[in-house]
């Protein structure tokens, strides 16, 4: 007879790290290695979405084997913090409406389940649709679904029509919706505010336990991480890198990631005289790109728009200052500490911004800056115990047993 | 250990490079199907690694041979022979008309319908050649979408032909021991 356990959770989620996609949702690998410790059992099912151009004919034929194939290749491994990984495939054709992919969500992980639903009473998906509705439609009845939301893209998602209903029937069926920062809850707030009293908040966590050897001492050695698109500000941040490089010729820049700009960029690096100063490492693991923080000097994040900045809090863990656009997520996770962990900027069309706020942190990198306050303060906002203990009071509010008597993070 | 992947949609290629490459350096025999080898750079692949088009290990079947020898390479080499002199560019206009209007037709419209009749399992057949006579891969990686059909027709016929089913696995990392009962999460537990 099965023994009854009290404390179990699944995880819904469309973005896991993989070979394919190393960088891919490394803050629900986070989440996980944050949650499942506390849990008697945990499941993270990662339905990854594998694109291929496809005509209708073939789409239905593709699913059709397979929901044979679920069966046979879908097993259990371990994943962090002692959970279970489930991986499946979602076979997909390029272009699928945000909707539509996630009823295929839906249909592909009920398939991979054998038609049972999932068996948890907590189930906690990852990205409103296609996670969410997927979670949402397989739970089994009466087990409690809640859903984190860390779509950069939600506008486009709620400006089709279908995704927008599903989205609106999603807020309203849940227990409970997270934001993981003001951007995201911004626009919730703003799309559907009859159900803005289901939206928390809770952070991504951020392992703050591997501290660098030698502490940062001169700002030479640049970093950049994330993808090589327009969105995060590449294009300004080489231009302004050259511009300190002319200054400053024991400047490096290391570009970890990929994306649509990188030849463009990787040209106008060579143009700029800047090969040898310059490298484009492609994307890494996260475990490397943790080390690499500890490997460099300065983190320069110029993105346009973040709804968290995960990479800038993760840099500060790791005894790195940053050098950082106010693009949403970023005054949130640094407020009150802007100073000590280094420097924000404005979002501006420009390369100037960019190098001026190098050269004003340069100037008072040795007087201003407090990394270990900064980080004693993140620590507590972000660290994985404190947002481990704002999901476990969510999911089990009868059992929650706080480890203090001051537990900190939680739903706002 | 023998390891079958498929990627015959070419779109996940970072995946299929890293795990091929680890499943060769552990010393395992790795072969990797894809549709085109033109769409792969064939140099990335880990020393040690097989690539094959499916097309090509089809083609090696007995009878596709002989219909190759009779309906192309015969009637090329008669070509040839009148390839000079007054004849030639006759033979070389009469041998692309040939190809165009009766090899090509007579392989698509009457030959491999009937190849697909009488010899079903071949390709399945085929596709293992590469392990050696008898051979059968222990591990089917698929590797992405387009490659899901071909993995479902595979197994089929392996299992038709009274073969061994190999373990399936989305992906090397998440290949894991077969148990009695498809270990989905809802039974896991």
């Amino acid at each position: 007879m099965r023994q009854l356990v009290t404390r179990e959770a699944a995880i819904v989620t469309p973005w896991y790290p993989s070979r394919e996609l190393p960088f891919r949702g490394a803050f629900v690998q986070a989440m996980v290695d944050a949650t499942a410790p506390g849990l008697d059992r945990c499941v993270v099912y990662h339905c990854d979405t594998w694109v291929s151009p496809m005509d209708p004919a073939t789409v239905e034929a593709v699913e059709a084997a397979n929901s044979k194939l679920l069966r046979r290749a879908v097993r259990p491994v371990p994943t962090v913090g002692g959970a279970d990984l489930v991986h499946l495939a979602v076979t997909t054709p390029r272009h699928q409406e945000f909707g539509a992919l996630a009823r295929n969500h839906e249909r592909q992980l009920r398939a991979a389940l054998g038609g049972k639903p999932i068996d948890a009473p907590v189930v906690h998906a990852h990205v409103g649709l296609p996670g969410g509705w997927a979670a949402l439609q397989n739970a089994r009845p009466g087990a409690r679904v809640y859903v984190t939301e860390h779509a950069t893209y939600l506008d486009r998602i709620l400006a089709e029509p279908d995704a927008r209903a599903l989205y609106d029937e999603l807020l309203h069926r849940v227990d409970g919706f997270v934001a993981v920062g003001d951007p995201i809850k911004e626009v919730l707030a703003r799309e559907f505010p009859h159900h803005i009293d289901k939206v928390g908040q809770i952070p991504n966590p951020i392992s703050f336990t591997q501290k660098r050897d030698e502490p940062v001492t001169r700002l030479r050695r640049w970093l950049f991480l994330g993808g090589l698109i327009p969105r995060k500000g590449v294009d300004w941040l080489l231009e302004a890198f050259a511009q300190c490089h002319a200054e400053d010729p024991e400047l490096t820049l290391t570009l970890v990631g990929e994306g649509e700009l990188r030849g463009r960029l990787t040209g106008r690096a060579r143009e700029l005289g800047l090969g040898n100063a310059v490298e484009f490492t492609g994307a890494v693991p996260p475990p490397r790109a943790l080390e690499l923080m500890r490997e460099h000097d300065l983190l320069v994040h110029p993105s346009r728009y973040e709804t968290f900045g995960m990479t800038v809090v993760e840099a500060v863990a790791a005894g790195l200052p940053v050098l950082v656009t106010r693009c949403g997520g970023p005054e949130e996770t640094l407020a009150g500490i802007e100073d000590a962990a280094g420097r924000l900027i404005d979002v501006e069309e420009n390369a100037e911004s960019i190098s001026d706020g190098y050269r004003e942190l340069r100037e008072r990198f040795t007087r201003g800056l407090d990394l270990e306050k900064a980080q004693a303060v993140l620590a507590a906002r972000y660290g994985y115990e404190a947002v481990a203990e704002a999901h476990h009071r969510l999911w089990f509010p009868d059992s929650y047993r706080p480890r203090d008597a001051d537990p900190v993070g939680g739903l706002d | 250990m023998q390891v079958l992947f498929l990627a015959l949609g070419a779109s996940r290629k970072r995946a299929v490079l890293a795990e091929s490459a680890d499943l060769a350096a552990a010393g395992a025999q790795v072969v990797v199907l894809v549709h085109q080898k033109k769409s792969w750079n064939l140099k990335a692949f880990a020393p040690g690694v097989a690539v094959h088009s499916a097309a090509e290990l089809e083609a090696r079947h007995l009878a596709r041979r002989v219909e190759r020898a009779v309906l192309y390479r015969a009637p090329g080499s008669a070509a040839r022979a009148l390839d000079r002199g007054p004849l030639k560019s006759a033979a070389r206009r009469s041998h692309r008309a040939y190809k165009r209007r009766v090899a090509g037709p007579v392989h698509r419209r009457v030959f491999m319908p009937l190849h697909r009749r009488l010899w079903p399992t071949a390709p399945a057949r085929m596709v293992r050649s590469p392990f050696g006579a008898g051979g059968v891969p222990e591990l089917l990686v698929v590797s992405d979408a387009l490659s899901v059909q071909r993995a479902v027709s595979l197994v089929e016929a392996w299992a038709a032909d009274g073969l061994p089913v190999p373990r399936i696995c989305y992906g090397i990392d998440y290949d894991a021991p077969v148990t009695t009962a498809p270990a989905t999460a809802s039974n896991a537990g």
